[in-house]
This record gives structure tokens, sequence and C-alpha cells, in this order.
């Protein structure tokens, strides 16, 4: 039996997969929500043969409940350069404890990188909302840094009041939001114009898209002139010079199917009344909004249930719809409607629906590493903290195996004091090593794997940071309630270099023994060196901290009850983990 | 008598004068609001616990309010923790006796929102007891403010903590509604956080006056740190009190 050396960063071994982008003629891939199976996002080139999946990574933090299934990933909607996804869940542990007046839990929005790493929790249950409601929607900017979502428990300042008088001072309601993907500055860019309503009947957001360049925002909603109908409009990325395109039937006409062109020059909306309805495409280009094609709402197989997700092409010139039945079709039209291609089944896993049911993009999110095991067994440098995952194995439709994982869970570790394993809501095992000690080897043996390809990640090299030398010392600010920041307290970190001599990054800051009831939302990461399981933050990347120079970072902590909190801060710099 | 020799005497001090008051008069120019279609407006005031939990070793007092034409309504829309409010006329008063204190006002705005601030200055230990003001539109988001620790409010006082001061921060509005903040505060003259003015804090002083270290301290609030500045705390630290007003 041979052995992996000894600090062998196992994942940098990896082989890289990539799927094939051109097969078929078809550009660029296609990302679809699966309904069940890895609960994740899946990634399938133009030929439907070739794929990945895309999970949020720590599925030890979402919880699959059996009235969800394993739909972990609700609604998603990646940033066109494929670093960030935005998604919506219902499973993530602090979800569970919002306030619950059904028996069922709201989504929250989340952001992942593009590969599923770092998730990150940006909207929470309003303690003001009387109602759980979910937030929904979820649309990364085109370079990844904000998220536009809808939120449900949006609630009407004191003083509003509506258009025949009634005072709505309070109203729970839904507004379209804007926030920074590190969860800093969410604020409203759209919501009900209390002028026309009557009483405190404040309508509803329904969907919302961004421009490629990110400036601007297409919104469908019922907040506007068209009260009591549906409109779509677009508008700066701040809410301001609004322009409305369309009015829709106010009852039985289509509520989703927004896109904006990746050219930038047109949107499409799926329009019309409870009879009928149909594509309509605008040129944009200009000040003034144009109404150029448009084509009926019916499928090729006769279906126009599932037809409420559109996209442009990457080269803006063709439009695919979605159909979710029999595991997922697509079907390609150009401008006018004219059919140019189909990709009968995706197959792999089946198509969620709704207006989120796919993304058809040039970028390639999500990668997969892979190591060859000499044999069926693993050796592991056994630091002070590690994490080793192992994934399942993937199959097509027709069960031919297309990534290599473990096909079973016949694991057992055969030396690691405190060690232990789980499996995760993805199928995937984990492997947190617990104990202090920084040394030893932990052999990972008796599992089966469906081959002796098996993907493998392993955070922690044992290599860790080293803690800052003394003049490397954290002031901190004050404390403030930001509304805007989703309700969160703000708190700016100073790191001050007092040393005498340049600190060469990244320098770290452990935030350690915080108040169990209190999370840091915007934390860079947990630590496993320093304070194994505790936050921490980033001051300062890369490059070198002057003598007597300062860095500041920001921290936003989730404290629901406001009864107050306390931590305390260590400094760890330099190469390795915090 | 030069500044070495007073340093030298100052050393000598046994006992150094209680921890001074911290007062002066907060501006914040409203006159972009009146017209704004952002409001609604509400006045957001909260005094946060540096400790963690509350500890009551600081008051602060809000007092001679000019609204320019202006007005603010009472009763308060909402109180959270040690909050008291007098109508007429209108004081306010927020004691560190919980965690969170936060007082919020429906606000119509004048040309201007004045009021006089005064507040005791005892060093937390890990953090800074922190009020901060903040004006929330009508969709209940504060208006963002170019505020240095991202904390959407125009005006912002730290109290002291273990080695720092008090830090005052004045800021104007990001939104280009064009309000605007300044105030004339006066900090305490213990500059270093510690129970009384020291010797520390007269070097601490002289080392901002130096360009050495960086300028947190205006202790007179005349924009620069001087000899006047280092007179004022020798002074305190020599129990003749902080007399700056």
């Amino acid at each position: 039996m041979s052995r992996a050396p000894r600090g062998t960063n196992l994942a940098a071994a990896g082989l890289l997969l990539m799927p094939s982008l051109w097969a078929a003629g078809i550009p660029g891939s296609f990302l679809y929500r699966s309904n069940g199976g890895t609960g994740g996002i899946v990634v399938v080139d133009g030929s439907g043969s070739t794929y990945y999946q895309i999970v949020p990574a720590g599925g030890a933090g979402f919880q699959t409940t059996e009235n969800y299934g394993g739909s972990v990933v609700q609604e998603f909607g990646p940033a066109r350069n494929g670093t960030r996804i935005a998604f919506s869940s219902a499973h993530w542990g602090n979800i569970e404890n919002d306030l619950q007046v059904t028996a069922l839990p709201s989504q929250r929005i989340f952001i992942m990188n593009g590969d599923g790493t770092g998730v990150r929790q940006l909207t929470y249950h309003n303690p003001a909302a009387a109602e759980s409601e979910s937030d929904y929607s979820p649309k990364a900017s085109p370079d990844g840094t904000k998220v536009a979502y809808i939120a449900g428990e949006t609630i009407a300042p004191t003083g509003t009041i509506s258009g025949n008088g009634t005072n709505c001072s309070g109203q729970e309601t839904q507004a379209v939001w804007v926030t920074n993907s590190d969860g800093t500055n969410a604020h409203v860019v759209r919501s009900t114009d209390w002028g026309i309503v009557s009483y405190c009947n404040a309508g509803a957001a329904q969907e919302v898209a961004w421009s490629p360049d990110g400036t601007k925002l297409l919104v469908r909603d019922t907040f506007g002139s068209c009260y009591g109908g549906h409109e779509v409009g677009i508008m700066n990325a701040d809410g301001s010079n609004y322009q409305s395109l369309s009015c829709i039937a106010a009852n039985g006409g289509p509520t989703l199917g927004l896109d904006w062109s990746p050219d930038g020059t047109k949107v499409v909306a799926l329009i019309g009344g409870a009879s009928s309805s149909g594509y309509q495409v605008w040129d944009v280009s200009g000040v003034t909004p144009v109404a150029t094609s448009s084509f009926a709402n019916t499928l090729p197989n006769g279906s126009n249930n599932a037809s409420d997700c559109i996209r442009f092409s990457p080269d803006s010139t063709m439009l695919a719809v979605a159909d979710v039945n029999n595991g997922g079709s697509i079907f390609i039209f150009d401008l006018n409607g004219n059919l140019l291609s189909t990709i009968n089944t995706l197959g792999h896993e089946n198509m969620s629906g709704g207006a989120d049911a796919f993304w058809w993009s040039s970028a390639t999110p999500g990668t997969l590493h892979s190591m060859t095991l000499p044999e069926q067994s693993i050796y592991v440098n056994a630091c002070a903290s590690y994490t080793v995952t192992l994934l399942p194995s993937t199959f097509n439709s027709s069960g031919t195996l297309l990534t290599h994982g473990f096909s079973s869970a016949n694991v057992n570790i055969t030396s690691g004091d405190g060690d232990a394993f789980y499996v995760d809501p993805f199928g995937t095992i984990q492997f947190s090593q617990t104990r202090s000690a920084a040394a030893g080897t932990v052999q990972l043996s008796n599992f089966t794997v469906s081959s002796n390809m098996v993907p493998l990640t392993v955070d922690s090299a044992c290599n860790c940071q080293t803690k800052a030398a003394s003049g490397l010392t954290v002031k901190r600010s004050g404390l403030r309630y930001v509304v805007a920041s989703e309700d969160q307290m703000v708190q700016t970190l100073t790191v001050t270099n007092s040393t005498g001599a340049p600190v060469t990054g990244p320098i770290e800051i452990v935030i350690s023994n915080l108040t169990s009831a209190v999370n840091l939302t915007n934390l860079g990461g947990t630590s496993g060196c320093k304070s194994a399981g505790s936050p921490y933050i980033t001051a300062m990347q890369s490059g070198s901290l002057a003598a007597g120079a300062s860095v500041s970072v920001q921290l936003l902590f989730r404290d629901p009850l406001r009864s107050g909190f306390s931590y305390t801060t260590a400094v760890t710099t330099g190469a390795g983990a915090p | 008598m030069s500044i070495a020799t007073r340093l030298i005497l100052i050393a000598t001090v046994a006992a150094a004068l209680a921890v001074a008051d911290t007062h002066g008069t907060v501006t914040v120019n409203t006159s972009a609001l009146a017209s704004s279609a952002s409001g609604p407006f509400t006045l957001d005031l909260q005094f946060i616990e540096g400790n963690g939990a509350g500890d009551s070793n600081n008051t602060v007092t809000l007092s001679n309010f000019s609204l320019g034409g202006g007005s603010i309504v009472t009763p308060a829309v909402s109180t959270t923790g040690g909050v008291t409010v007098s109508a007429s006329p209108l004081m306010i008063v927020l004691v560190d006796s919980s965690f969170f204190q936060d007082v919020q006002f429906s606000f119509t705005p004048g040309s201007v929102l004045s009021f006089q601030y005064d507040s005791t200055s005892n060093a937390d230990i890990v953090a800074p007891d922190t009020f901060t003001l903040a004006i929330l539109d009508n969709t209940g988001n504060e208006i963002p403010t170019n505020n240095p620790n991202g904390l959407n409010s125009f005006v912002e006082l730290d109290l002291p903590t273990t080695g720092s001061g008090t830090q005052i921060a004045t800021s104007n509005d990001t939104s280009a509604i064009g309000v605007s903040s300044s105030s004339t505060i006066i900090p305490s003259c213990d500059v270093k956080g510690n129970p009384t003015a020291t010797v520390s804090d007269v070097q601490s002083v002289l080392n901002q006056s130096l360009g050495i270290a960086p300028h947190s301290n205006d202790v007179n609030g005349d924009g620069v740190i001087n000899v006047v500045d280092i007179q004022l705390v020798i002074n305190a630290a020599l129990g003749k009190g902080c007399p700056v007003s």
C-alpha cells in the first residue's frame, strides 16, 4: 500500500474537468436548477451530454427537510463573468429559526463563488415583520459585486399614506432591493407607489434582471401606473429614471419571464393576457425603448405551461425557452420565433421550473478537481484542523458514469483521535478533524469507490499563518444598528502596524469567543488554525503594510435580539490558513 | 517653563482630576431635505454600549434643539433601552443601562438641525460607547453618508476606550441630496481613555502636535493640535480641570 506524501496538497494535484463548449453548434453552456438529486445547479454544454454540478459548499449548514426534498437551491442568478452565483434557499439553519406563522420555512438570499465555495447568507428574517415571508428572484450583477433581489418582508415606513388617505405605516410588503455581495449597503430601489394605491393594497414585485453593464435593471411588478395589473419596465440600478415598457392584464396574465441581452441592446419579456401570451422584444439601445419582434408563447411540443423562463444567447441573436417536462428540454429560436435547434433533454437531473429554471452563459462557472489514487486508501497529514471532502459519482440518464467518486459510504477511519465523518445533504462525505494536536497521520480506508479516480479536496495542508507580532494592534470603532445593512450591527476594526517594520499580507483577523446567539455575516472564512471553527475576516489580502500604517475592515454582526455581544480578536499574517 | 519640565512635574502628581465631560454643539444642515422626495423622514438616535452589556457608566444629554423652521414630533415613534424624552422643551437623555439604546422621531426638516451635546466620558474596556445620529428616508433606510466606519450616520461620537480618547466623526450624505453636518464638540482632556488624565495623555497630545501620531484629539476644537491643546491636557493632569468651552 502506497501513501501520498505527507503534507501533499491533494487538491492541488487535481485534474480539471471542463465541459466542451461548442458541441452541436450551440454556443456556451446551460446552467439549470436541479429538482432534487444534488439539490444544486447543473451545468451542461450545448450537446446536452457533458456536465458537472455546483452545490453550495459547507453543506452542513443546510438542512434538508421532508417538506422540501433535496432542492437546496430554489432560485439562482449567476454573474455573467461566472465568478458568483446568487441563490435562494429555505434550507439554511438560520432560516429554520425564523419566526414561522406557517409550517414552511421562508427563502432567504445567498451568494457563493462560481464553484460553490464561499457561501454567504445575505438576507435574514426581518424582526419587524409580523409574518415570515420569503425573499426571492436573486440576481448577481454582471461583475458579481452586487445582488438584486425581492425582499418579502419590506416594512412601509412611518408616515406612509396611501392614495385614499389610509395610514399604511408598518405595512409588510415587497420591494426590489440591491445589496453588495458582502451584504453591505442593502437598499430599496423600487417599491410600491403609495400615491396610487388604495387602502394598503401594496402590490407585488415579481422578477428583476440586470443589464449586462450593471447600470440598469429590468423589473416586473404591480407597483406602478399599471396598478391592478402587471408592469414591465427598465430603470437605473438605483431606481431612478423608470420607463414602463408594457402593462399586462390583471388576471391570468404571465407574471414571470424576463431577460436582458448580453450586448445590452435588447430586452425580452413574456407578456399578454389570460387567454394568450407571447414574447416581446424591445430595442433599448436608444433613449426611448422600441418594441421590435415578438412571437407566441407556444412551444414546439404544444406545451406552454413551463415556458416562463426565457434567455438570450451569449451572442444576443437567439432566444431559448425552457420546457421542464420529461427531465427538461430547451428550445432555441431566432428573435422572430423561428425554431433553430432543440436540446431534447438535459436529462441528468430533472430541471425545476420557474423564472430561474435555467441560464444560457458563455462563462463556465465551477470546476471539479479530482485525483488518482494508487490504491483505495488515503493518508492525509493531520494538522490542527482540516477538512476532507469526497464527492459522489455522477451518472447521466442512461446510467453511464460521468464523473468518478465514491459509490458507497462504507467509511472507516483507522487512526486519528477525535475524527469523525458525516454525509451531507448533497451526498458528499465530509471528514472534519477536530483535535488540537498538529501532528500525526490519518488513514482513511475501507471505503468503496467506483474507480480509483476520486474527486477530493483537502482544506488546509498543515500550513498555518503565523501569529502577528504584538505591535500589530486592533482598534474597534463604535457600533451602530444599520437598517440599510440588512438590520445588522456595523463596526470597523483598524489594524495598525506599530512593529517598526513592514508586515507582508495577507493579514487576517480571527474573531473568537463571539457570543453564541450572534453571527458575523461577512466573514472571510472559518479559522482552522488559530481558533478552529471561529470566523475570520481579511483586513489586507496582499501587499505590504508599512510601518506606522493602518488598514480598516468592516464587520457585520447579526444580533437578532440586540442584547449585546462580545468577542476577542487575534491577528495572523503571511501565507497559510488563519 | 518648557514642555519637558512640565512633563516632569506632571509625573509627580499623585491624583488627577475625574474624567471631564464632552460637550458642544452638533449642527446638521438639513435645508436640502425640505424639498426632497425621499421624505417623510425619521430622526434616529442610537447610543450603544461598548462593553457588550449595559454598565450605565455614561450618559448622553441632548438639549437646546434648533430646527430652522422644521419640527420633531413627540412622543417618539419608538424608544429602546435607557432613553428618556422630555417634550417641552425637548430634551433627550440616553444612558447605557442596556446594550442598545435607540429613539426615533418623526422629523420634518427645516434649514438646520442643531442641539447641545453633553456626555460623560468614562472609558469602556474593549470598544467605545457610541452615540450616532442618522436620518431615515421613506423606505426606512438611513440616508447614506461618508461616515468613515460605514455607519451611515451624520454624527458619530465614540466615547473613550482603553488607549483611546473621544473620537468625533461628522459626515455628509452620499446620495446627492446635499445634507452635511458639523460639530463644535469638545472632547475631554483624557485623550487616552484612562480613568483620569495623566502624563500619558500629555505625551499623546504632544506626539500628535509633532506629527508622529495621528491627529485625533483636537482638545479645544480649533482645527489644529498645538501647544494650546497640550496646555489644556497638562492643566487637566494637574487637577485643574478641563476648562474648554
